[in-house]
């Protein structure tokens, strides 16, 4: 499950485990980073309140769900917890590829080999059944090669542009 | 503020329904040694029952979890309401068939609560039998679905089996109520409304694959879970291909390329989940509402049951001790108590729910036939849920009987029962033989649901009844042929088998084994089972009835 | 209902009260005048009908409408209900229609009994300037300043200008029908005089519909000091000292406390006595409060005259054991101050926090959205006042306070302390509220000194986030709740919520909690 905190950008990835009727966490992560923190978790069926014992410490939580988002009481505060649905990767998505959607006509290049692009900036345009489709780059980098120009037909799934990001991580964040 | 004009319902006169009297005497030789042979056949159903629940072998479970896979009930609890019941149904079918050792028919059925709302589940159980389909593993998972459409619920499938078993294909493939039924049903079903969901937790192969792919909305669980029409060894045999399981039918292919699952589980406890978030966004119309009370218990306790059923089903008892026990505040409206005595009707409330009960107290005859089907009309007109207690040698034979017309009238018990369009949910208390099964609505008169207790009996008649037929037709034949008409000796050796044949046949075990009820219940449950199926029963809107009531 | 016994030798009896208001402060009154024997009819508009201020009621009144100018601030809409309702005075709580002479007048010429003063001490302590006026003749002291007319048709800032150069800077511009800080503003240098001025002129009309101003000296460094005081038609009046009101958000108040950690008994008197004046000078009855800014040098200045029940009165019921809205009742009916000025006291410590419905996150904007729970604290010294309970909805439509929380402890320290346990005890989930920031506020060094002054608010940093492992913590109890299905259990746990599904109360899968076979 995936959550957010407000008042705080990192979303928190939990993934939990039950043993008949206990339940124990199996991993916890703050963005990619695993957090190592032991939890016990019990539950109050009386009060409806969960207790959790972390860090040598008993906390014992009141929890009332509002839409998508726990409000949490916990030691006199009140915190919000937003339920976050896990975020499809945009990469294999049709819309933003390198690879062509659908069949069609390149419409216009926008970029050229070798230029260093930002992740969602427009490189192509494709057109296809009279509608325009834009090629974005998926992640920054640069241009390796451009396999269509103007006017070329492309069949569905076929390579477009290819970017190299190997320098990325040297010079993250756009230019 | 202004204490007349308004008071809560709790404060209601509970009208003039009579409180009903018991006249048990706890303590007494008759009470005791009933107490102790019901006491005993609890025990040995709890056994049976623990030991089916175990499921597969030791070692079979260790590797099932090893897969990071739970077992079939624990993924139900998974997605129910915590705390809310859970009904299971028919947790012995398959019990003594086979190897012995198909626990709970390797298919896991039952009612259970999902954001409130009753779901019905079926789910595979890999650690039996590999999550194969026997007959009776047919047999459940179709039953289950006829609960579904009849009080229409959402079906829940947990999907991780392997097929039907190939070695018995002749009572799995080809009928009407074979396997093919299963994904004939999930069309049905889903074009009456009832949303089908699975979840793909484990190998999903050849025919199994139909039943993610018949739901209207499907899980996969990454790793685990997989379908196809021909695994990995079969592909090989018949194109060449080699190719892994993963690759040919995962949760990665079927979400993202072939799209015949609908969402992508992380790991099983991620898609035991979602099945919770699709079941929350059904929207599911709220259930029919009857004319409900606040709850009472009954006034005496269920425990007396045990020392009120008879050892022997033929000794008589007052079936009132058995309602009084079982219903709000032992409050029981008796109709025509005077006329037709051997047939116990009335109007009562379980959970608050009002019912109408039909009872036996002896044999059926042509008064208390008409009795019976006056009042279950009468049930009809009012859209009162009928429970029949069934405890029933037969209708009453012989001249008189045959000359008073028994026939006709049973008939119209039998019409009455057949065509009321109220749920109808049957006990067995006792026996349950010959045409009083059908007038008492035996399982061909569908009940929307049929439980039995531990002591009682079925067969077309009671073994020694049979045994006695038998002989007596024996001895004509003997006597056509001129000789002599068998001895004492002879006669024991002839019944004796008979004998034994009916009371194997009759038990309730092998009933249940066979997919004859919903299962074997504790009577002292029986209040709870029956509030839980009256409550599921009102998912679906109740038909029109279209006569008057004939007066009989 | 009649009139009950104690008010027989009253000279204007009654025997139901219509209480022209909702929220906590209905109920609060409800609540009295049921104590005192009394009828009590509650009023509500459309978005009220549920409100929790009706189950104190005998009776009921709908006010048809959903916008507050025709229904509780309808002085014709609240005077026929008191005709249908058959009530014989009228209660107007604080806010509404509380402080507008008009209404006073017409209640009595109904032929209703007014629970409040009389219109003319309306009229002259809601009017700024006049009020400054009566109290310079009557010889309270009064702040530097200078009132302002406003005509729509010329320029309003060199008139602005010379009279902000006589009263000199820092100043406050307020609008002379304000109030609760609307209409109200801070100028620190002459040359935000238009940029305020302008603000404080659309806020007042948007609030009050009047736009004369006021300028008047800001005192840096001061403490709001107010003096509670009581007098009925025999001429008697009285002081229950009092009330430390100085910490304020933006001239809202936050906290308020009596007695106050800056006043001895020595200057309590002096401020008491120039209080009892200030009533007398306009021949005030009933309930009121003389506001006064304290300066650091110990010199204080009438600020204004509440001529109403405040929203902090339960601090001064608890230090001297009264109950303002009983002796309210009673003086009405005109009967005499049940207590002479020697005999009140002052036992311990009280101290009130304001829940209200914002968003400290967001510099305190309104929250709204539904009440999914409201538990409030409880124990010994602890008093809620809260118009709101679980299931309620906070909407912009009403003002965004719910409840206050009012504790009494032997002195200020413990008091402190009572507080903070009693707000940390607070379950209020569905909107958002200041509970953490009074909190803070309260266990600030500043506020546990004596030093607290009515700027102390405006300089705190914006909340923390919380720290990492508590985040942690965070959302691996939101996980296991979702795991436990929480979300559904708190329906079935109480029962007497029907769930809409099955319409049935005893429906066993609701009930019942075991497995079966």
């Amino acid at each position: 499950m995936y959550w957010k905190i407000d008042g705080d950008d990192k979303t928190w990835s939990v993934r939990l485990r039950s043993d008949k009727n206990n339940l124990f966490v199996d991993r916890l992560q703050a963005e990619d980073t695993e957090v190592n923190q032991d939890f016990s978790i019990n539950h109050d069926e009386s009060r409806g309140s969960i207790i959790i014992e972390s860090l040598g410490r008993m906390y014992r939580a009141d929890v009332t769900k509002v839409g998508d988002a726990w409000w949490i009481s916990l030691e006199g505060k009140t915190y919000i917890v937003r339920e976050r649905s896990q975020e499809s990767t945009s990469s294999d998505m049709g819309e933003g590829g390198l690879t062509a959607p659908m069949p069609g006509t390149v419409r216009e290049v926008l970029v050229k080999t070798g230029q260093r692009v930002r992740e969602g900036q427009p490189m192509m345009i494709l057109e296809a059944m009279k509608m325009e489709h834009q090629i974005s780059a998926p992640e920054s980098g640069e241009v390796s090669s451009i396999y269509f120009k103007e006017g070329d037909r492309v069949d569905m799934g076929e390579i477009l542009i290819s970017i190299s990001t190997q320098d990325s991580s040297k010079s993250p964040g756009p230019d | 503020m202004n204490p007349s004009g308004h008071s809560s319902p709790q404060a209601l006169p509970q009208g003039r329904m009579t409180k009903m009297r018991t006249r048990v005497n706890r303590g007494d030789e008759t009470w005791i040694s009933r107490s102790e042979r019901n006491s005993a056949l609890i025990q040995e159903l709890r056994e049976r029952i623990d030991a089916a629940m175990q499921g597969g072998s030791e070692r079979a479970v260790s590797l099932h979890r090893g897969r990071g896979k739970r077992l079939p009930r624990e993924r139900i609890a998974e997605i129910c309401d915590p705390g809310a019941p859970f009904l299971e149904l028919s947790s012995l079918a398959a019990d003594g068939l086979y190897d012995g050792r198909a626990y709970s028919a390797g298919i896991i059925t039952g009612i259970g609560v999902v954001n409130g709302r009753e779901c019905l589940f079926v789910a595979n159980d890999a650690t039996v039998k590999g999550g194969s389909y026997y007959p009776m593993t047919v047999k459940k998972h179709v039953r289950a679905q006829e609960i579904a459409e009849a009080n229409g619920l959402p079906c829940i499938y947990l999907v991780d089996s392997g097929g039907a078993f190939l070695p018995m294909q002749d009572e799995v493939f080809p009928d009407r109520d074979h396997f093919g039924r299963i994904f004939r049903n999930q069309a049905i079903l889903s074009s009456k409304g009832i949303p089908q969901i699975a979840a793909v937790l484990g190998s999903c192969t050849a025919g199994g694959a139909y039943i993610p792919a018949m739901s209207d909305e499907s899980i996969i669980v990454k790793g685990n879970g997989t379908i196809f029409l021909a695994g990995p060894p079969l592909v090989k045999a018949a194109t060449g291909e080699e190719v892994s399981s993963e690759d040919l039918g995962g949760a990665d292919l079927h979400t993202r390329e072939s799209g015949v699952a609908d969402h992508y589980a992380e790991d099983e406890d991620e898609a035991l989940h979602m099945v919770r978030n699709i079941v929350e966004h059904l929207n599911i119309e709220p259930k029919k509402r009857l004319d409900t009370r606040p709850v009472e218990p009954p006034a005496h306790d269920a425990e007396d049951l045990l020392g009120i059923i008879p050892e022997d089903n033929r000794t008589p008892f007052d079936v009132r001790e058995v309602i009084s026990r079982m219903v709000d505040g032992s409050r029981f409206h008796e109709f025509k108590p005077r006329y037709g005595t051997t047939l116990v009707c009335g109007f009562a409330h379980i959970h608050g729910y009002p019912v109408g009960i039909v009872a036996n107290n002896g044999i059926l005859f042509s008064d208390s036939s008409l009795k019976g089907a006056h009042f279950v009309e009468l049930c009809g007109q009012r859209g009162t849920p009928l429970i029949f207690l069934q405890n029933i040698s037969g209708f009453m034979v012989g001249r008189d009987a045959e000359a008073g017309g028994i026939a006709k009238d049973g008939a119209k018990l039998v019409t009455a029962v057949s065509c009321v369009p109220v749920p109808k949910f049957t006990i067995i208390i006792g026996g349950s033989h010959g045409a009083g099964n059908y007038g008492m609505c035996g399982r061909a008169y569908d009940p929307r649901f049929l439980f039995m207790w531990p002591n009682a009996r079925i067969s077309v008649m009671g073994g020694p009844q049979a045994a006695d037929v038998l002989a007596t037709v024996k001895d004509d034949q003997r006597s056509r042929q001129r000789e002599e008409p068998m001895s004492e000796e002879q006669r024991d050796e002839f019944r004796s088998p008979i004998l034994e044949k009916y009371e194997t046949e009759g038990s309730p075990y092998y009933s249940t084994a066979r997919l004859w009820d919903d299962g074997v219940i504790d009577p002292r449950d029986t209040r709870d089972i029956l509030g839980l199926c009256i409550s599921a029963s009102l998912n679906s809107p109740f038909p029109d009835q279209r006569y008057g009531v004939f007066r009989m | 209902m009649g009139t009950p016994e104690w008010m027989m030798e009253a000279t204007t009896p009654f025997g139901s009260v219509l209480v022209a208001n909702r929220g906590e402060i209905a109920v609060r009154v409800l609540r009295a005048v049921r104590e005192c024997g009394l009828r009590g009819v509650a009023v509500y508009n459309d978005l009220d009908s549920n409100s929790m201020h009706l189950n104190f009621a005998d009776e009921k009144i709908r006010l048809p409408g959903e916008d507050l100018a025709s229904t509780y601030l309808s002085m014709d809409a609240i005077l026929d209900a008191a005709r249908a309702s058959g009530a014989d005075a009228i209660h107007p709580g604080y806010g509404f229609l509380s402080e507008r002479s008009e209404f006073a007048d017409r209640v009595i010429e109904s032929g209703l009994v007014w629970i409040g003063p009389s219109a003319d001490a309306i009229r002259t302590m809601g009017d700024k300037i006049r009020a400054r006026e009566a109290m310079v003749d009557a010889s309270v002291p009064v702040i530097p300043g200078k009132s302002i007319e406003v005509s729509g048709d010329e320029d309003p800032l060199p008139q602005l200008a010379a009279a902000a150069a006589e009263v000199g800077y820092p100043l406050l511009l307020k609008a002379s029908a304000g109030g609760g800080g609307k209409g109200m503003r801070m100028v620190e240098e002459p040359k935000r005089l238009r940029t305020e001025y302008d603000a404080a002129s659309r806020e007042a009309t948007a609030a009050f519909g009047d736009g004369t101003v006021y300028v008047e000296r800001l005192l840096r460094r001061a403490r709001h000091i107010e003096i509670q005081v009581f007098a009925d038609r025999h001429g008697n009046a009285i002081h229950l000292n009092e009330r430390d009101c100085s910490l304020q958000r933006r001239h809202q108040k936050v906290i308020e406390e009596a007695p106050s950690p800056a006043v001895g008994p020595r200057l309590r008197s002096l401020m008491g006595e120039a209080a009892v004046q200030a009533a007398r000078a306009v021949h005030y009855e009933g309930a009121g409060t003389v506001e006064f800014l304290l300066s650091d040098k110990g010199e204080f200045y009438f600020l204004e005259m509440n001529t109403r029940l405040q929203v902090e009165h339960p601090v001064t019921e608890l230090i001297t054991g009264l109950d303002l809205v009983h002796m309210q009742l009673s003086v009405a009916a005109g009967l005499p101050l049940p207590i002479k000025q020697t005999e009140v006291g002052i036992s311990g410590h009280a101290m009130e926090a304001r829940l209200y419905a914002e968003d400290p996150s967001t510099g305190f904007l309104p929250s709204i959205g539904p009440i999914a729970r409201f538990d409030t604290p409880d124990g010994p010294g602890i008093r809620v006042d809260t118009g709101v309970r679980t299931g309620d909805e906070v909407t912009t439509a009403f003002d965004p306070m719910l409840a206050k929380v009012i504790v009494h402890a032997p002195d200020r320290a413990s008091a402190i302390r009572r507080l903070d346990q009693a707000l940390s005890q607070i379950i209020l989930h569905g909107v958002r509220s200041n509970i953490g920031f009074c909190r803070e506020m309260l266990v600030s060094d500043t506020f546990s000194g004596p030093g607290v002054t009515t700027d102390h608010l405006d300089d705190m940093d914006p909340p923390s986030r919380p720290e990492e492992p508590i985040r942690g913590i965070l959302s691996v109890i939101a996980s296991a709740a979702e795991r436990l299905g929480l979300h559904r259990a708190a329906v079935t746990r109480a029962p007497s919520i029907v769930d809409q599904h099955t319409g049935h109360p005893g429906d066993p899968f609701r009930t019942l909690s075991r497995n079966f076979p």
